[in-house]
């Protein structure tokens, strides 16, 4: 798999936002947010590894994170389009092909 | 080395009729209450009608080979709805949910159990919600 190419600024900025995802709507500040590489230029995939996502159904997972960053005036559009996928874990996972965490 | 010239044996109607037959499948599996199947087979929809799309925009009969996946955004690329996508952020919401399905090894070896129906309800509105469905945008 080829290292995706995003600007680290987009990085950081996401980053922000799935942290302020997880203290605002999971009220865990100490969610994980991991970004790893696609085959696509432009784009990353994110893995989200809290607790609190053990007692929530995989669709109420995905619905919890895209209503956030679809509704939230904060959050960057462009930056929201890099994203090809969003996966979340209650526990921490290893994968392949990590750019960074 | 990649044979950029070589075709799947599946043509662009058999395609074309492969999304409306996982249509039915996936219908099927819901009426006989079968939820956490038909959360493994939903995105089999928008797959073979992404092939279908790829066929119609390169005028070819056949897919050709180098394409023969299951990654959704790989065939949304090349289909060339890429950026018609993003200007609608709750079909690319919705898209993007689809795709972590179908890429999530788990599914296919998940116990079926009641509670899946939650799941399998979300992804037929993802699926097929008159506003926002991704087939709803891809027209089946």
């Amino acid at each position: 798999m080829v290292a995706t190419i995003v600007s680290k600024k987009i990085l950081d900025r996401l980053r922000e936002v799935f942290k302020r995802y997880g203290n605002e709507v999971l009220g865990d500040p100490d969610i994980t947010v991991a970004f790893f590489s696609t085959d696509y230029e432009g784009s990353v995939g994110v893995l989200l590894t809290s607790p609190r996502f053990q007692n929530m159904l995989y669709s109420e997972r995905q619905d919890s994170v895209w209503d956030y960053l679809l509704n939230n005036p904060e959050v960057n559009k462009d930056a929201m389009f890099v994203i090809s996928r969003i996966s979340m874990e209650p526990e921490a996972v290893e994968f392949i092909g990590a750019l960074e965490s | 080395m990649v044979e950029l010239t070589k075709f799947t044996p599946t043509y662009k109607a058999e395609f074309e009729q492969l999304a409306r037959d996982r249509k039915e499948d996936f219908e099927a599996l819901r009426d006989k209450g079968r939820w956490t199947a038909s959360v493994y087979l939903g995105p089999y929809i928008v797959e073979a009608r992404l092939k279908f799309k790829i066929c119609e925009v390169l005028k070819l009969e056949r897919l050709p080979a180098i394409l023969k996946t299951h990654d959704l955004y790989a065939l949304l690329i090349y289909a060339g709805l890429l950026d018609e996508l993003k200007a609608m952020p709750n079909i690319f919401a919705n898209f993007n949910r689809i795709n972590d399905i179908h890429q999530e090894v788990a599914w296919r070896y998940k116990v079926a159990a009641p509670f899946h129906q939650v799941d399998s309800d979300k992804l037929n509105d993802w699926l097929f919600d008159s506003n926002d469905g991704v087939m709803t945008w891809l027209q089946l």
